[in-house]
């Protein structure tokens, strides 16, 4: 369904059933005629910022009672803690990006102002397949009630140099089912794609690990994401009904094992530490053809498309084990429950929540749409932007995200029981020790720390 | 004379200067004393105790900045007692500090002397070993992130082209160790200039005493400049330790804490504790187990090593 | 007075005539001085070549020390994309107040400690160290919580008014040990003549002491040029940042800018060797009239 912008925009900002809804809440929404400051804090780099200042100015020229103040800290691990501390000492902003990690922490805390009601009733947002489902619904929904509304989907897929596949004539991964790779093939291409100075492959003999030219994969294990995604490939899951970490279970383990064997055993893949805090990143080994095919999220591709890199590139789905899949998450947005001013605060989060939004921000290959509208053919016409999107680009969001893709939730404790625990247990099998030996331990000290948040 | 003085007094500080006049000299030097060290004494009051005690009252609480604080008792100190990644933290912070200091001191003693001489363009050298330790703290740490790069850096290049193997510095937990201690090696710069101002400031004299007793280049050393420099020997050891337990930003930017909590020094986890595990309570904790830490340490520093000082003009 | 001749080479260059012992040796050092400054400065030598190579150019493997193509462009670009000058400015104030606080205020209490008998005075001065021993990052919520009251975070007084206070343990500890070496004599002197212990200081004392206060300035204005945690968590508004919060800008999971980052962090760092290359001389003068022998 397309609307347009102007229609779209009439039909919020003086929308009855909004206001009903905020006086029934008991909120009374201001009716003073001056500006309104709210304002919403973030964090991102260059290209965020700058996205979220546009966006700012278009909906100011359309809202002209409202100020939008942009509160931006670069990273995103600062931000938190900043708003932390900004919480604590009553000066925190109306409306912010909230971290996955955070969000169900501060929505059972009652920092984050509860939505669901104002968004069943809005005329666009309140349509019930407005947003891809069930994984909508299946992060954002704490206890049953909204807190935030997601932002957009991202997951991690390859990104392949089709130069090497090329010239080693090999295909190259692909979105649909008959073009993802099982297990085993995904092996002997990688072994096909790995060769030492010499030009020999791992299975050959006289193979040398410590000289490795080319190598065919890096799965970064600097962080939980690309692996859980191997582990929902292998029928596995990162927690369980009550919300209790299962990363020790067979599958995961088994799962894990096989991404820190392309290291140790196979000696596909490289010691590249993913210095996610520094966001060092496999791009430039793609570009320099020491890597046929890195995982990232999709958001690289906002550095990593054919206009950017110096060779031609592709993009496909993982490799499954069991069956395909990826790992979904994002920021979301929210009103603080703390804000003076929550009309304006909803009518800018409501914004956020449009395609109008989105657009803007999966146009550079940072975002991949949440929202239905934008996956029509008319609504693809809106974003995939030639020059960014390889060709096969629009299967992966049309396709292979609503099939593939699970959302996760992460519970309260879980940033610390990450930290100490499970991002300890990762740096091993990434440092060459075995899953099987480290994680039940760290599972269980990890569930600990989350028992004992929950009281 | 006094009479003379009052008569081009104010009224108002004529009172004060009559009760100040009344006062004993003791009592006039007290009151001065406290006057002239005043300004410590309210910034301490206002910026270390008030925050300090309320960090003291947070000991008690349970707090994540989210929500209104709960009084739990001892809690956070029962778990002080069996924390295992306290003792993960307390270990990594100890070697680093045990061997980082001794190194530093004495790369940064070395350095003072090689720059103490007199060459045309010294200023350049001194500017050049001077500049690591004023390089702000994020580039410092994507510098040395990317030096110690397992497969671009410039580190393992070198080492790999002398025909080394390829290191994964900042994933193997032994080898993150010894990359910290060369990155802060690296940055002595501040001792170094408190050393070689040690240098400059022995008398001539002493040097000529001891050639006249025959002393060649080594004895001097160790007759003449290390005695007198013990004091600044002493003070670069009581700073460098005490700053060496308070690495904080690199570990942050360059490894958070990993690989395998192999970095997480006690100011790190204290950190984040407070930051991203939300707990402000057991963080107060540790930041009085640090401090306390730190006297207890400096107490048997200044004990058993500041008795070999010595001084030249030993003071009141 | 004891104060020596500064560049005097006490170790190296004796008062015998040189021998080849002794060329020998001196040799030697000059070497070793070549070959440290060369390790020393390599990787400040690899951020400027790198902060002028393009972003692909930057992970050639095996690396290279020429940049191709070289760019320029990098720093304006750095600089420009977000407001430099204006963050310049910003620590400028910031880092200049520093430094006018710490001077006076360190040198009044020094004073106090140094030349002054009353009851209580090491107690207090043991308390001056034992502040030494608490992180700064420590008392950062409190004192976060405590400021946000007064109402001010997002302007520079969180920064500037505590220094007011005294100035720190670290600054008053060097102008006590420097104060203490300044013979009695001079000060009794002046308080015969009717000098007031505030004339003493700030008519004897303080011009005596100007090769220290340019110390402990330059260490202030060091510390807060790069200081990062105090900025970050006080400081809200773009208008208001200060360098070393611009530098953080480049950082963020998602996306960097390493060109960009490399290119600022140079950059910012250009200001304060020029600072430190003009002012060494002043710089160990002062660390040597503190006397810190005694």
């Amino acid at each position: 369904m397309s609307i347009s912008r102007r229609d779209f925009l009439k039909m919020a900002g003086s929308s009855a059933a909004a206001m009903t809804m905020l006086t029934n809440m008991g909120l009374s929404p201001t009716m003073a005629q001056d500006v309104v400051n709210i304002a919403f804090g973030g964090w991102g780099g260059v290209a965020e910022d700058e996205g979220v200042k546009e966006a700012i100015a278009v909906f100011m020229e359309e809202n002209s009672g409202i100020a939008i103040d942009w509160q931006h800290t670069p990273d995103a691990g600062e931000y938190s803690r900043i708003t932390l501390t900004n919480i604590a000492a009553g000066t925190a902003p109306d409306t912010s990006f909230i971290r996955a990690d955070d969000y169900e922490t501060l929505a059972v805390n009652g920092v984050l102002m509860d939505l669901t009601d104002l968004i069943e009733n809005d005329p666009l947002l309140g349509q019930e397949d407005y947003f891809i489902q069930p994984q909508e619904t299946n992060r954002s929904a704490v206890n049953g009630r909204w807190y935030g509304i997601g932002s957009t989907w991202v997951a991690h897929h390859i990104y392949y140099n089709a130069d090497i596949f090329e010239a080693a004539g090999i295909t190259p991964p692909g979105f649909q089912d008959d073009e993802i790779w099982a297990w085993d093939e995904f092996l002997e291409i990688c072994n096909e794609l790995t060769m030492d100075s010499a030009g020999r492959h791992p299975d050959d003999s006289g193979f040398d690990p410590d000289d490795i030219q080319q190598y065919a994969i890096d799965w970064p294990m600097g962080w939980w994401m690309p692996l859980t995604a191997a582990v929902f490939s292998n029928d596995g899951q990162i927690f369980d009904e009550d919300g209790l970490i299962v990363l020790d279970s067979d599958q995961a383990m088994e799962a894990m094992q096989r991404v820190a064997d392309l290291i140790f055993v196979q000696h596909v893949a490289p010691r590249s530490a993913s210095l996610q805090s520094l966001g060092m990143n496999n791009t430039q080994m793609i570009d320099t053809g020491r890597l046929a095919m890195g995982i990232d999220g999709s958001w690289a591709l906002s550095w990593m498309n054919p206009t950017e890199l110096s060779v031609n590139m592709g993009t496909g789905a993982l490799p499954k084990m069991v069956r395909p899949a990826t790992a979904l998450q994002a920021h979301f947005h929210s009103v603080l429950s703390s804000t003076e001013h929550p009309e304006e605060a909803w009518e800018w989060v409501r914004f956020l929540a449009t395609p109008f939004y989105q657009e803007h921000f999966s146009k550079i290959g940072l975002w991949t749409p949440n929202q239905t509208a934008m996956l029509t053919e008319e609504g693809l016409k809106g974003w995939i932007t030639e020059g960014i999107h390889p060709d096969n680009y629009s299967q992966w969001a049309t396709d292979y995200l609503p099939a593939h893709g699970v959302a996760v939730s992460l519970p309260p404790g879980w940033i610390e029981a990450n930290n100490d625990y499970i991002q300890p247990a990762i740096d091993a099998i990434a440092n060459g020790e075995r899953a099987v030996d480290v994680f039940s331990d760290a599972v269980a000290n990890a569930n600990e720390v989350l028992i004992a948040s929950k009281g | 004379m006094a009479l003379q003085n009052k008569k081009k007094i104010e009224p108002e500080q004529n009172w004060i200067v009559q009760q100040y006049n009344r006062l004993s000299l003791k009592q006039r030097r007290t009151v001065m004393g406290y006057i002239f060290i005043m300004p410590f004494i309210l910034g301490f009051l206002f910026w270390f105790l008030i925050p300090a005690l309320v960090a003291g009252n947070l000991t008690l609480q349970k707090w994540n900045l989210i929500s209104p604080p709960r009084y739990i008792g001892f809690d956070n100190f029962e778990k002080l007692l069996s924390d295992p990644i306290l003792g993960q933290s307390l270990k990594v912070t100890l070697i680093f500090s045990s061997i980082s200091v001794p190194i530093g001191l004495v790369f940064a003693f070395f350095l003072a002397m090689l720059i103490n001489t007199k060459v045309p363009g010294i200023a350049v050298f001194r500017t050049i070993y001077f500049l690591p330790s004023i390089v702000p703290a994020v580039a410092n740490a994507i510098l040395w992130a990317w030096l110690f790069n397992t497969e671009f850096g410039l580190i393992n290049f070198i080492i790999r082209a002398l025909g080394g193997p390829k290191i994964g510095w900042l994933q193997d937990p032994g080898w993150v160790m010894v990359a910290f201690v060369i990155l802060t090696i690296w940055g002595v710069g501040g001792s170094m200039i408190i050393f070689l101002a040690g240098l400059q400031g022995i008398p001539e004299i002493y040097y000529e005493a001891a050639e006249i007793d025959g002393a060649g280049r080594w004895a001097k050393l160790r007759y003449v400049t290390l005695p007198v420099m013990s004091p600044i020997i002493f003070f670069n050891l009581v700073i460098g330790f005490i700053n060496s337990f308070q690495i904080f930003v690199s570990a942050l930017l360059i490894t958070n804490g990993g690989p395998q909590n192999s970095t997480l020094f006690l100011v790190l986890y204290i950190y984040r504790t407070a930051f991203q595990s939300q707990n402000m309570g057991y963080a107060a904790v540790l930041s009085w187990l640090l401090f306390f830490i730190l006297m207890i340490l400096s107490f048997i520093v200044f004990k058993y090593i500041g008795s070999r000082v010595y001084y030249e003009n030993p003071g009141d | 007075m004891g104060f020596n001749e500064i560049d005097s080479t006490q170790f190296v260059e004796t008062s015998s005539p040189k021998s080849v012992n002794d060329r020998l040796f001196r040799a030697v050092n000059i070497f070793l001085l070549i070959f440290f400054a060369i390790v020393m400065i390599l990787p400040f030598v690899w951020l400027v070549s790198s902060s002028l190579k393009t972003q692909i150019d930057i992970f050639q493997y095996p690396p290279d020390f020429l940049p191709n193509p070289i760019m320029p462009e990098n720093y304006v670009n750095a600089l420009t994309y977000k407001p430099f000058g204006t963050y310049f400015t910003n620590t400028l104030i910031i880092a200049g107040l520093n430094v006018i606080a710490v001077v006076f205020t360190s040198s009044f209490c020094a004073y106090g400690f140094a030349r002054m008998r009353f009851p209580g005075r090491d107690l207090w001065f043991g308390i001056v160290m034992a502040t030494l021993f608490l992180p700064y990052a420590i008392l950062l919520v409190p004192s976060f919580i405590i400021f946000a009251r007064l109402g001010w975070v997002d302007t520079f007084l969180p920064l500037v008014v505590p220094q007011f206070f005294g100035g720190g343990a670290f600054n008053i500890f060097l102008m006590r040990q420097f104060f203490r070496t300044i013979p009695e004599e001079i000060a009794d002197a002046a308080r015969i003549d009717g000098c007031s212990e505030f004339g003493v200081y700030w008519r004897i004392m303080m011009p005596l002491a100007k090769p220290a206060l340019i110390t402990i300035a330059i260490f202030t204005f060091l510390f807060a040029w790069n200081d990062l945690i105090g900025p970050l968590t006080y400081l809200r508004s773009p208008e208001n940042f200060t360098i070393a919060v611009g530098l953080a800008s480049f950082r963020s999971q998602t996306d960097i800018s390493w060109d960009l980052q490399l290119a600022a962090s140079a950059a910012v760092t250009f200001p304060v060797i020029i600072l430190f290359f003009l002012a060494q001389r002043y710089f160990i003068q002062g660390i040597v009239m503190t006397g810190l022998k005694g």
